[in-house]
């Protein structure tokens, strides 16, 4: 039953994708572990977004409020706390493109799940998530560098690894990478810290981030 | 280890609402540390993802340090936003015949709208079919129950999803939806905002100045400390005595959206309207951020904009007024608004904000010793204004008084000398105005 769930659920999802990756022959290999009620989660899907309840802009008054792309940050200074809600926003080319019903819960209860699973590699900001678009955090002061970990050679923008070992670069923000990869091959995982100041992300290699002062 | 004087500067690409906040710089024993995390993190995620059916193929962490001095990992982790996942059952089969990776993410989203418009360019954009959107949600959804082997739990309505946040957040923290202070701040202008952000940067003895930003959040932190929420708006005046530099500030002003508890701000959503203002207020100074690069709740159709500072203009002119948008009826329990109380096109002023919104306080954080943009602010709104200008550097705060004197004489503002004082003065007139201290969190 579960893999006809998600056969189902799994060619239904590759309606959108591109012409060249044609529906999936063997979907029945993979291992689902929870029953994807697809077509039914659609109509559900389809009536929240209808009555417009998706969460697009919040202002719970309570902190200092700060709006990103896609979180609503209520900084509390005297508890050294901040409230993250987590709306419906999706945010790509460096804007906001439209809101997607659900996204900001699955956000923010995807990323609490992970969180309480990796707190023994590296302790994080989590206090408390009283509802799955809602977490209450420690304030921080958050470094000005993003840590991009890639595991592959792929992508397709001008930052992506496979545009740039495509046209011959071998060293990739300080990683050096061999000859003769194809694309979306696997590679040992290289990291390529990306400032957050610019007017898009850029790599930059760790030499640069000490000589820039950072 | 890190600089107390650093600021993020780049309020006008914020990504995760944290790079507003003042970040710290990045020694090279922090650096280590957080690479070492990452890819220990990122080994995890993968074989974690490997379990589960999945290939976390890349992804991003954030790091931040709390006020303990120990290194958190914040934002978020994994998620489909940043992250990159395939399809494992189906890769190296696809891999050898050199087909792309089944994956989930939002490219399919992405590149709908790079067939339609010009993302990066257009001011405004064309809306997604709701076919793509619903089944962008269901992907994520997808990838939440195959990540974590647990069926996603839906809202029981979609009226309920608004009040089960608030029900969640009320009893921690019950001042809630109640009142607020919007602390607005006068920008530099473009150039000056550069040299600024690199002094700012440098400086870390104390003896660089504080810009009015950065007074305005001290003003915001004060105010935490009073109970009041509060959110703070920069503005960026034109140039001082150029043509229509008072009708651009307004427009600025009114851009301004200072949000609904829930909502989308649509009540500032306008209809293209033809045959927009005089050409030269469509040439805004360009310390007006364009709108590729600014979060969507400050976007205003440029239109509008236009439309607005010609109002603005013909009025002062005593010209008959262009067509205005309308506001629409709220539909929530709480609304938001601008501070310039918005006008039909007879010229009647709509609904009176203080009629449709919850109480507020506007505090303006003028340049050192001026008065001006509270002035120009308090004659455009029914909300009380508190001027807290910028400390001048002196320590005597004798600068007030030039910030008194030069307050326009019909302007109704109260002018403090610190930070706590305008915080404890906007607690108090939000106690008068009927929100009580222990609705203040007090």
């Amino acid at each position: 039953m579960y893999e006809s769930a998600s056969l189902r659920c799994l060619t239904f999802q590759l309606r959108f994708e591109s012409s060249e990756l044609a529906p999936m022959a063997d979907a029945h290999l993979l291992q689902v572990p929870a029953a994807t009620q697809s077509e039914a989660y659609l109509q559900k899907i389809q009536l929240f977004a209808a009555s417009g309840s998706t969460l697009s802009h919040t202002n719970l008054c309570v902190g200092q409020r700060r709006a990103g792309k896609v979180r609503d940050v209520y900084t509390l200074h005297q508890e050294d706390k901040v409230i993250i809600l987590t709306t419906d926003r999706l945010s790509a080319f460096d804007r906001v493109l439209c809101k997607v019903p659900f996204k900001g819960a699955v956000l923010n209860s995807l990323a609490s799940w992970w969180f309480s699973r990796t707190s023994h590699i590296v302790p994080n900001h989590v206090v408390d998530v009283p509802h799955p678009n809602v977490t209450i955090a420690t304030k921080t002061k958050p470094l000005p560098i993003e840590f991009v970990v890639r595991g592959y050679v792929t992508g397709s923008t001008s930052t992506s690894v496979w545009t740039h070992y495509k046209s011959g670069v071998r060293d990739y923000c300080g990683n050096l990478l061999p000859d003769g990869l194809r694309k979306n091959d696997k590679i040992n995982a290289i990291i390529t810290p990306t400032t957050k100041d610019e007017d898009h992300d850029r790599p930059i290699s760790p030499e640069d981030i000490i000589k820039e002062g950072m | 280890m890190f600089s107390r004087n650093s600021f993020a500067q780049s309020k006008k690409n914020l990504h995760s609402g944290f790079e507003s906040l003042p970040v710290c710089s990045l020694s090279e024993g922090v650096w280590e540390k957080c690479k070492k995390y990452s890819l220990e993190l990122f080994a995890h995620g993968q074989s974690v993802a490997e379990e589960h059916g999945l290939i976390l193929v890349d992804t991003k962490y954030e790091f931040g340090i709390a006020s303990d001095g120990k290194i958190l990992l914040i934002d978020e982790i994994h998620t489909p936003d940043s992250s990159r996942y395939w399809i494992k059952a189906t890769y190296e089969q696809r891999h050898e015949a050199e087909l792309e990776p089944e994956s989930i993410d939002k490219e399919f989203i992405r590149l709908w709208y790079r067939q339609h418009c010009d993302p990066y360019v257009d001011p405004v954009l064309p809306e997604a079919p709701p076919d793509l959107v619903a089944e962008l949600s269901r992907r994520y959804i997808l990838l939440y129950e195959l990540i974590t082997g647990q069926p996603f739990e839906f809202p029981e309505a979609p009226e309920s999803i608004q009040p089960s946040i608030v029900a969640a957040l009320r009893t921690t923290f019950p001042s809630i939806g109640r009142g607020r202070a919007v602390v607005i701040a006068d920008g530099p202008a473009a150039a000056e905002a550069s040299a600024s952000s690199a002094g700012q940067a440098s400086g870390r003895g104390g003896n660089v100045l504080p810009t009015p930003e950065a007074h305005a959040n001290a003003i915001a932190e004060a105010l935490s400390h009073q109970g009041v929420a509060s959110e703070v708006a920069v503005i960026r005046p034109s140039a001082a005595n150029a043509p229509g530099s008072v009708a651009r500030l307004l427009n600025k002003l009114r851009s301004l959206k200072f949000g609904t508890l829930f909502g989308d701000g649509s009540e500032r959503e306008v209809n293209q309207i033809s045959g927009s203002g005089p050409e030269s207020l469509n040439g805004d100074d360009d310390a007006v951020p364009q709108t590729p690069v600014e979060p969507d709740e400050d976007e205003l159709p440029s239109s509008a904009s236009q439309v607005g500072g010609y109002a603005a203009d013909a009025a002062a002119r005593g010209l008959p007024a262009p067509a205005l948008p309308t506001l629409q009826e709220d539909a929530g329990m709480m609304t938001g608004e601008g501070v310039v109380v918005p006008r039909d096109i007879h010229g009647k002023p709509l609904k009176p904000i203080h009629e449709r919104t919850i109480p507020t306080v506007v505090i303006v954080a003028d340049a050192p010793g001026s008065g001006t943009l509270a002035s120009i602010v308090a004659c455009n709104t029914k909300w009380p204004v508190i001027a807290c200008p910028t400390p001048a550097g002196t320590g005597s705060r004798w600068d007030t008084l030039l910030s008194v004197y030069s307050t326009l004489s019909s302007a109704n503002v109260i002018t403090t000398t610190s930070a706590p004082q305008a915080a404890l003065s906007a607690q108090r007139i939000l106690h008068i105005a009927g929100v009580s201290p222990t609705e203040l969190g007090l």
